[in-house]
Parts: structure tokens; sequence; C-alpha cells
């Protein structure tokens, strides 16, 4: 019997690779995550202290402007300042380099795809320690309504574009330089990303141009708006995250998937109601195999929720990673409910 | 809570008065219970049950004395707390344990209440409406589970919602639940989400305590033990050939009606070892070429286990079920992201709206789904769909689920029957074909 | 219906306008194209072509490549310096940093001067002064990526109204040596405007200094001096490596000014007004104490200090850029200019001339910027972040409170038809 329970005079014969099996999907998923996040963490923040060094292609938040501490850095902020050279420049001999930039860039994401928002990003471990908080204090979560949902989802592609068409006006002359790298500027990780790493020179407000005004108040409020909102909304930014959209964009031929199995579905909702992003697609639809949307952080908090066997798996290069079990889910409940 | 079974809690064996509708006494005293009609009922289901298959399991003892105590003998069974009463499966019952109450399920399957709510019901109405509400009206029905405090009343079917007003002039305190009757919008989740809150507030008035993030815990965590105890059962079925029949599993769970929460558990958790045992040792309840059915549709309820005991009389074997009596009762689980009050609850009410496959709903994409899942997964042979005469929805619902089976091509057979035993021997007749025409089918196909 | 959009259409649009730039003709012509030849580092004069003995005597022959008759660079009392600012910038610069109007630009001076393109085409009127201040900030800001630098004379001891040498047929011989200890030669030679210019290519990431050597004999003193110039070749995306941003020294130099780096000195460091910048003067590698070291801002302020024991002085730079906010611009660029002079009694013959004593003269421009402090506000950005947190905290509390109150209604739009 495929992922059996365990209960009172239960054999124990199992072959090992089975064995391995039933441990991962059986595993305390929180706390694995919570443990993973951290090391991620302490690596993205801390890691430029150890002398790593990943490049400047990174596909996740490792803050540039956390100069010290950062062991590579997140992809937007080079793209953002190659795109703002001039178009001579950029459509000429310097676009090998932002060709293959973007290559190295697109090699590190395909292996994890967007697991790298739900399991490295230190902006996306920040918010969840928040969350951490907030059930702490006892507080409770708030949800969109589908409508707010469907109008907000937009946000993160005009970001995107925004982030894209701001640094060409710049290369164009059409706009000043002191709008470059738009989007860092308003990024919530510019503020607070540093800051883990004793550096708070990005609290500023900068008066030397309109533009610097403009852009530096904005990233204030943005981060402002980040905290209040992680506080009440698990996974707030996340939402609007330009590197979401991105991601997502390019995200066909990546290598780590999350697939569901229609037929398994009861559409009993519960990976609905575990999902940081409400992501509705991954309860309702049960035809399309491929089920990470664009909004989805592949933090699997929805296979480890599933109670039907193989309905949803985790699967990397087609070999399955992580699958839905009743044996997991139900192990993962008890705990849940005793302690 | 795992050891060796010990009888609990001691129950009282009170010897009531029969019900004066029932049966003309000789005399001017009422008959003992036992000696009733209506106790005759039960007792010769109970006794086909027992004796007309070999080599029941051990444990099954646990609930075929339970029956026969309560059904038979008329005990009343003890409890602690508020008593309240169910219709339907939708009512959440974790708010009701949470709250120190005791849920108790009020649907009927027995011909002489049957008749009794014929009285009062139109001609034309489903039986298990008509025996609920004929037990309901009845000075002291049996099983006796006492006064209730308040009857919940889910907005099911359109007789249920009927019902609601008829109970309420018999005297009960009866709370509408409303369940929406299309699930697939965000409006109706929103809204059931509201109707259980508002009976958490039912609740509270009703039981003067307050749900807390410990005792709602501590209820889901007793219902999660019976969820897993019915899915490991459950799993038993899987095997070909296999080691547990479809009636013993019905009467499992019929016995969750009114059973003891944790007494219930430990009786299903002995069971469990002793299928396990069964299942190594190779023995098996069935034949090799027994035809596996997957049944569906009108729930069968203790007496009425009609349509499964011919079922596996004829030597076919109910691997799996879709009926609120059986399988849908217990088996989806709740899945809790923040152990806090509020989203424990709604995750609750989603567990009980979103995967139900009652026909009451709109649409039927999800019961026909499960259908195929079921069939695959227990590798069923072929489908008995029961349909109580007169249960427009699951009448209704025939047609697009004998299309979906048929392009699956997965036979099917459909009954139309009530809880009168009149139609047991053409009843027989057509499952004998039934069956005989799927080992056809088999023996074809090899 | 989005997602359909996005991942099917935007990959293809994104990939054929790829495709399409780099078919382009403009592309290939401009890979194809070699980059522009900057005159190599080969020291065309002859007798310039020995480099000088690292042993030093003080009071020996000339040390470096210099002519038996070295054209005399200044006359005495007015130093000079070398700048890696234009002719043009210089003008631009001297006028105490406001921006001039459009007419002003010399748009193919720039073009061809300026060693990294950094002007596009200036399409409309409007965007010439855009461009103009981008491109010159380019030039001043984008000067540290590319390896190939030029240089310019310089004679006055006030960066604002110091003038260009210009060429009178003359050939300076430019030394540039880097921080392993490799150095080879340039020239400062007519640029076919009329003005000295120097072209320099560095090889390596890293600082490197150039020093330009002259000797006079006047009135029975020999005065020596060295132009320094410290240039950096390095990129934002340069390895933090502490040894690549150490000052190149040249310990065979009879006088040499040398800027103490900050200790996490990098491609972006700056010196900003407010700021310590300290400064050692060095002879044959040994620190001189007693130096008159005296620095100069373009602004006009001057402050004039003595070498202690180790050779080192420092001064403090002033903040003296205030204007309109309208016409803040934080990167504006100051230059200073720090001179040093000591005197030694060393006597010998000159070409001739004979002299009692022997005076070294050091010059070495910076460039300095306005401070931080000036246009960055800690408190507004705290605050605006505190403000957002106690206002959306309230909003939150206060929508959670009026939702337990009642239902959200559907609200009809009254709007007629």
């Amino acid at each position: 019997m495929s992922g059996s329970l365990e209960f009172p005079g239960a054999p124990t014969a199992r072959p090992l690779s089975r064995k391995i099996r039933d441990a991962a999907n059986g595993v305390d998923f929180n706390r694995f995550r919570f443990w993973l996040q951290v090391g991620f963490f302490i690596l993205l923040v801390y890691g430029g202290f150890a002398g790593i060094d990943l490049g400047g292609r990174l596909p996740t938040f490792s803050c540039v402007y956390n100069g010290e501490g950062r062991p590579g850095m997140c992809y937007l902020a080079p793209l953002q300042h190659q795109l703002a050279m001039p178009w001579q420049r950029l459509f000429g001999e310097a676009g090998i380099a932002v060709l293959t930039g973007f290559g190295v860039f697109f090699l590190w994401f395909i292996v994890l795809n967007k697991g790298w928002c739900g399991f490295v990003c230190p902006l996306g471990t920040i918010q969840d320690w928040i969350t951490a908080v907030r059930r702490r204090l006892g507080m409770r979560f708030a949800r969109y309504s589908d409508a707010t949902f469907e109008r907000l989802s937009w946000i993160k592609y005009l970001l995107l574009a925004l982030m894209l068409l701001i640094p060409l006006g710049i290369g164009a002359g059409y706009v000043s330089h002191d709008m470059s790298a738009p989007y860092c500027m308003i990024c919530p990780a510019r503020l607070i990303v540093p800051s883990f790493a004793g550096d708070f020179r990005q609290w500023v407000v900068d008066f030397s141009s309109p533009s610097k005004l403009a852009l530096t108040s904005l990233g204030a409020l943005t981060t402002g708006t980040f905290l209040i909102g992680s506080t009440v909304k698990k996974r707030f930014w996340c939402f609007f995250c330009p590197m979401s959209a991105f991601h997502y964009l390019l995200s066909k031929p990546a290598a780590f998937r999350l697939v569901k199995d229609g037929g398994k579905c009861t559409r009993c909702g519960d990976c609905y109601g575990v999902c940081d992003l409400q992501i509705k697609e991954i309860a309702d639809d049960v035809k399309n195999p491929q089920i990470m949307m664009d909004d989805c952080i592949v933090c699997l908090k929805c296979v480890a929720a599933c109670p039907e066997d193989g309905a949803l798996k985790a699967t990397f290069a087609g070999l399955t990673v992580f699958e839905s079990t009743e044996a997991g889910f139900i192990k993962r409940m008890e705990k849940g409910a005793t302690t | 809570m795992n050891g060796p079974f010990k009888p609990a809690k001691p129950i009282l064996a009170a010897a009531a008065p029969a019900p004066a509708s029932t049966v003309v006494a000789k005399s001017n005293e009422p008959l003992p219970f036992g000696k009733t009609k209506q106790a005759r009922e039960a007792e010769k289901a109970l006794n086909h049950i027992v004796d007309d298959f070999d080599d029941n399991p051990k444990a099954m003892a646990y609930f075929y004395d339970l029956f026969r105590r309560v059904y038979c003998r008329g005990e009343s069974i003890e409890r602690d707390g508020a008593l309240i009463g169910t219709t339907c499966i939708q009512a959440p019952e974790e708010l009701v344990y949470a709250l120190g109450a005791t849920p108790v399920r009020l649907c009927n399957g027995s011909y002489h209440y049957d008749q009794i709510g014929a009285e009062f019901m139109p001609a034309k109405s489903c039986s298990l409406v008509k025996a609920t509400l004929g037990m309901l009206t009845s000075e002291d029905p049996v099983p006796r589970i006492g006064k209730m405090n308040l009857v919940v009343n889910p907005t099911t079917c359109d007789q249920k919602k009927k019902a609601s007003a008829l109970m309420q002039e018999m005297g009960h305190e009866v709370f509408d639940l409303e369940l929406p009757n299309v699930k697939e919008s965000e409006a109706s989740r929103v809204y059931w989400r509201r109707s259980v809150r508002e009976f958490a507030e039912a609740l509270r008035k009703v039981t003067g305590k307050r749900l807390t993030r410990k005792n709602l815990k501590a209820a889901l965590a007793r219902t999660q033990r019976a969820e897993k105890a019915f899915r490991v059962m459950d799993g038993f079925r899987k095997a070909s050939p296999s080691v547990f029949l479809g009636k013993d599993a019905f009467l499992v769970v019929n016995a969750y009606f009114f059973d003891d929460l944790d007494r219930w558990c430990e009786a299903v958790e002995m069971l469990n070892v002793e299928l396990q045992q069964r299942h190594d040792t190779a023995v098996r309840a069935a034949q090799k070429k027994a035809p596996r059915i997957v049944f569906t549709g009108s729930p069968p309820i203790f007496p009425n286990l009609k349509l499964p005991l011919l079922i596996e009389r004829a030597g076919g074997v109910v691997v799996s079920d879709e009926t609120c009596s059986a399988n849908r009762m217990l088996y989806d689980m709740t899945a809790v992201d923040e152990w806090l009050v509020n989203d424990m609850v709604d995750s609750l009410a989603d567990k009980y709206l979103k995967p139900c496959t009652c026909p009451i709903f709109t649409k039927n994409d999800d019961r026909r789904r499960r259908l195929l899942e079921l069939v695959s997964k227990f590798q069923a042979d072929g489908v008995v769909y029961q349909a109580f005469a007169g249960c427009q929805v699951y009448e209704m619902e025939q047609r697009s689920v004998a299309r979906t089976l048929n392009d699956a091509g997965i036979p099917m057979l459909y009954v139309e029957t009530d809880y009168s035993p009149d139609d047991e021997g053409q009843l027989s007749t057509r499952v004998e074909a039934f069956l005989e025409s799927i080992k056809t089918r088999k023996r074809m196909r090899q | 219906m989005k997602t359909a959009i996005f991942r099917g259409v935007f990959p293809t649009f994104v990939g054929a306008s790829l495709l399409a730039f780099s078919a382009s003709p403009a592309f290939a012509r401009s890979v194809s194209q070699a980059p522009k030849s900057v005159p190599s580092a080969a020291a065309p004069a002859p007798a310039a072509g020995t480099p000088a003995p690292a042993a030093s005597a003080p009071s020996g022959p000339e040390p470096v490549a210099a002519p038996a008759n070295p054209p005399t660079v200044s006359p005495i009392g007015e130093p000079i310096w070398i700048s890696e600012a234009s002719p043009w910038e210089a003008r631009r610069l001297g006028a105490g940093g406001q921006r001039p109007p459009a007419a002003d630009h010399d748009h193919a001076a720039m073009r061809s001067e300026s060693a990294a393109a950094a002007s596009p085409n200036a399409g409309t009127a409007m965007s010439e002064a855009r461009n103009a201040e981008a491109a010159a900030e380019a030039m001043v800001d984008m000067s540290t990526h590319s390896g190939a630098k030029t240089l310019w004379l310089r004679r006055g001891d006030d960066p604002a109204t110091a003038s260009v040498v210009k060429a009178d047929g003359q050939v300076f011989t430019l030394r540039i040596v880097g921080t392993d200890g490799k150095s080879w030669e340039s020239q400062f030679a007519d640029n076919s405007k009329g003005v000295l210019q120097a072209k320099v290519d560095l090889p390596d990431m890293g600082f490197y200094s150039a020093y330009l050597q002259s000797s006079a004999a006047v009135a029975g003193v020999r005065d020596v001096t060295v132009a320094k110039a410290e240039l950096l070749k390095a990129n934002c995306c340069s390895k933090r490596d502490v040894d690549l941003y150490r000052p190149a020294i040249d310990d065979a130099l009879p006088i040499e000014l040398v800027r103490e780096h900050k200790p996490d000195e990098k491609v972006m460091t700056r010196i900003l007004s407010g700021e310590r910048a300290v400064y050692f003067v060095r002879s044959f590698g040994a620190p001189v104490e007693g130096a008159k070291v005296t620095i100069q801002t373009q602004e006009g302020w001057r402050k004039r200090a003595f070498t202690d024991a180790q050779g080192r002085v420092e001064f403090t730079l002033v903040r003296d850029y205030f204007p309109d906010w309208s016409d803040f611009n934080r990167r504006k660029t100051g230059t200073f200019l720090v001179l040093a002079e000591f005197e030694r009694p060393e006597a010998g013959n000159l070409g001739g001339v004979a002299y009692g004593a022997t005076r070294y003269h050091a010059s070495m421009a910076g460039r300095y910027y306005p401070a931080p402090y000036d246009y960055q506000s800690y408190a507004w950005g705290l605050g605006i972040v505190v403000g957002v947190l106690l206002v959306g905290g309230f909003g939150v509390w206060l929508y959670r409170q009026r939702r337990t109150r009642a239902y959200r209604e559907i609200v009809f739009d009254e709007r007629v038809a």
C-alpha cells in the first residue's frame, strides 16, 4: 500500500528507497523550510564577509546595497545599470555582455525555478519571520477578496515594465540619470537587507535632485508599507515583486516544477487555504498539470498540506522530490494539533 | 490511546417503555422494547450482517455488540455536556466537541420510523427524511440519545430544508445552518465561512463556553484521530481480494453517528490491527473473483443496509463507497496553516464545503471525478448507484454519472428503492444479474 | 488569459527584438570596428629610453630619463600640475561650476577627446543641455571604467584660474608607474589644437601614478619639479581586493606627494567636503619632515601646513558649495591642488648654470565632492517609514474594527442611465 499509515502492529519491512521517500514526504515541512531559509539568509546577507562571490547574476534579492555582506548581486541591479547605457553602446558593443549576463542569470534561475522565492530570497525570509511574530501575538491574517486580488495582480507586471523601460529611457537621454536603478530605489530590500549587516545608509531621503528626492521618498514609503503589509498579509511583497513576474515569464523550461494530478484532487481546497499568495488555481484547476502560477513562490506548503497521495508533486528534472502523501499530511497535522 | 481495548464508560441498561404507536399490545401493558417490531427489524438486519458471512473479524464484535445493545435492546447512551443533534454531515462537529458538547447524527435508517413519518409527510418523500422526522416526532425514540439541546439543520436538500420548520413544531430547538447551493464561487465560500462562524456563536449561547485555541485544537486532534483510523481501515479494502467487507465498513461508520468518539477510535484502531494481521496472513474476506463494487448514492443507514448486504450476499464485495453515511463522513481531513482560532475555523469551514460531493450543489463535477478516482484506486469492477425514491437530487444526477461511467467503460447499476423490505426479491435478482455480467466481462477480457 | 499573453507573447517579443538588433547593421558595424587606437606608451625620445637607476644619491645626477638639456616647462614661481580635466571642462569648472548655457558646449571637442564615448546623438535642443551635463558627468564618473586616460598640463597655483599649457613645439616625457612597480613612458605633445596633451593606456585594474619631471637652474637655485597625477582604472564590478587600491609610489623620485588612501578605498571612493585629506611627502622613499604643503580649492580656500616626522600632513576640506536647491548637483566636482616644497643645500651645475641650493616642488591635483550630509537626511527617511507604519497600522486596526460590526454591503452605483 503506497503511503501507508503507521499503526500498531504494522510491519516495517520496506525497501530503502521507499524508506527514504517516505521520510522525505513525511518531513516536518515547516521546520525543514525554516532552517533552510535561515541558512540561505545567512549566506546571502553575510556571505560576503566570508569572501564568497557568486557573481552578479543571482535570481534572488542578494541586495547590491549590502556592499560588504553580499556574496553576489541580485541580477536586477546590474540589469538596470546595463540597460541605462547609451543606446549606441547597449545595442552595439555592450550587447553581447548584456546577453551573456542574462544567460548566466537564466542558468541560475532554471535550477530552482521560482523556488528561489520560496526558499532562498532573504526578503521572503524576512516576511516569513514577520508572519511568525504576528502568529505569536495571536493576530489573525488578512486576505484579499477575489476582486481585489485580480486588480492588484497586475502591479508586478507594471513594475517589471517600468524597471526595464526607465533605464532604457536613461540610455536614450530622455530620462535623467538620477532615475537609475528605479526598482532598486523603491525595493524594500534596499533599506532592510543592509540593515541586517549594520549598514543603515540607505535609510536616507536624498534631496540632491527632484528625481532622487522622489525615488528615495518612495523607497521609504514602500518600506513602511512593506512592514505593515507583511504584518497582516503573508508574503505581502511577493505579490508585487517584479522579480517574481520576471521569473514567471521565463519559467517554462525550468527544471524544478510544481505538478498536479487533477484526477486525484478532491478539490478540498486545503492547498488554497495554506497558500501564502492566495492562489486559487492550485485548488480549482484539475485539468492543467503545470500548476505553478505567476504568483507562486514554490514554497511547497500546498504539497505539504494535501491529503491525497500524489495529487501535488515537486519535481526536479522529472524526478519527484517531494509529493503529497496521506501519511505525511496526517503526521504534520497531528503535530500541529497536539503541540 | 493505543492499547488493549477496555470497555470504557458504563452503559446504563434501561428498560424503556415501547412507543405506544408501534404495536398493538395484547394487554394494556407496553411490551419491553426488545420485543417490539422495531427492535426485530434491527435484529434481523444485524443477524444478516453477522451470520450471513463467515469469519467476521473478531474486533467487529464491539460494533455488533454496540448495535445490538442500542438498537435491539434499546439501551441509552450517556453523554457529557450539551447534546447537539445534526441532520447532515456538513455541520462542523469539531466546534461542538471544542465547546464540550456532544454531536449526534440523527439520520435514521429504520423502516419503522419511515412509516411513522409517512403519516404526515408527502407520499413521494425521501425515506431518510421521513424516518428521521418520524423518529423525532416519537416519544422515546431509539437509539436512545436523550434530550437534545439543539438540532442543527444544514440547508441541503429541499426535504431537509422544509423539515426544519417541522422539527421546530415538534418542540426541538433548531438552528438553520446556511449551506450555499453553489460551491465554486468566492461568494459561497465567504457565505459558508460566515455561516460556520454564526453556528459557533449559536453553540456558545447553548453551551455557555467560548472557542479557544486550546479547546479547538484538542477537538481537531480528536477528530483527526477518527479520520486517520477510518483512512487506515478504508485502506485495507484496496487489497485484492478484499480483507474487509463493505457491510462491516458501513456498520463501523454508522456507529460513528452516535458512539463516544474516543471509544470508537479505540475500537477502530483495534480493528485495524486485526485487519493488518489478516492482510499479512492472507486471510481474505471475499473470493478472488468476487466483483468489486463501488457503492454510491443515497446513504445506507443501519438497519437499512439492504442493498450493500444484497450485493455481498450475492458474491460481490463493496470495496468503497461515495455516500454520506460512510466514506464522506470521515474521509476529508482538515489542513490548518495557522493554529489560531480564526484560521482553524475557516479551515474547518472549507473542509466541509469544498470537497463535498453531495448532490445538492448545482454542479457535480467533483462527484464524478471522485467516482472515477475511487474506481481506479480500489480497482473496482462496477458501480452500484442507489437513489431513494423521492430523492430528487440523486435521481437527477443519475444521468450525468451514468454518462461519465459509461465513457470510462465502467458498468453501473442504478437502483431506485426505499426503506421498505418488499422489493428485496426483485432487487436481489437485479443485483445478481449485474454481478454476473461483471464476472462475464472479466472472463471475456482474460 | 493574462498567463497566455505573457508567457507566450512576451518572450517571443523579447527574443525577436534581440535577434533584430543583433542582426542590425549598426550592431555588426560596431562589433567589427576596432577601438580607437590610443598612442602607446613607447617613449620616442632616445635619451629618455634608459630608466633611472633605483639607486639614489641625494645630490647626484638628475633621476629619470631627462635629456641633458631638459626643456624648461615653468617659469619659477608658477607651479605646473597635471589635470585629467579637458580644457573645455576646465573652463566650465573654472566658471564656478554653474551650468553653462547650451551654446557653449563643444560637442565635437567632447566627442573626439573623450575616451569613453559618452554622449549619444543629441536629438533636440532640449536634450542638448541634458546630454551635455550627462556626458560631462559621465566623463568624470565613467573615466575610471576605461583604461584610456587623457592628461593635460596646467600652469598656476589656483585651480580655478590656472591656464592650460600650450604646445610650442616641445615634447615632455610622462612616466607612468603601477602598483607592481612596472613603469613605462608616454609624452605630452601637441594635440593638433595647440595644447599639450598626453594619452595613457592603463593595462590592469588599479591605481597608477604619472609623473612629469623637470629641472631648471635660475639665479643660483635649482628647481626640481615633479608633477604627479594619480590615475585609476577600475569599475563597480571589480573585485574588492584591498591590494588593488593601494597608491602607486616611485621611491626613486627626489620628491613625491602621496595621498593616503582610506582603509576601505574602492573605485567609487571620493573625497568629500568636510573629510580629511591626508598626504605624505617623500624623498627617495623616505619621509620628509618640515616640508611646506599647501592645498587650494577652486573656490579659493587655501591652507598651508608642514609635514611632521612621518612626512604626514592632514587637511580637512571645507564645505564651499552652497547653491540654490534647484541648482544643486551632488556630483559637483571640485578641484583642489596640493603643492609641496622643501629645500636642500645641494650644489651643482645644471646646463652650464651653477647653483648652490635645490628646491624641490611637487604638485598633485585632486577632486572633491559635496558631502552627503548636505543633501541626505536620515530624519526624513526614518520619518517617512515610521509615519507609514503608524498610519498604516492605525488604518488596519480601524478597518478590522469596522469589519466586526457590519457586513460588507453590495452597493449599487446610482449613476443616471
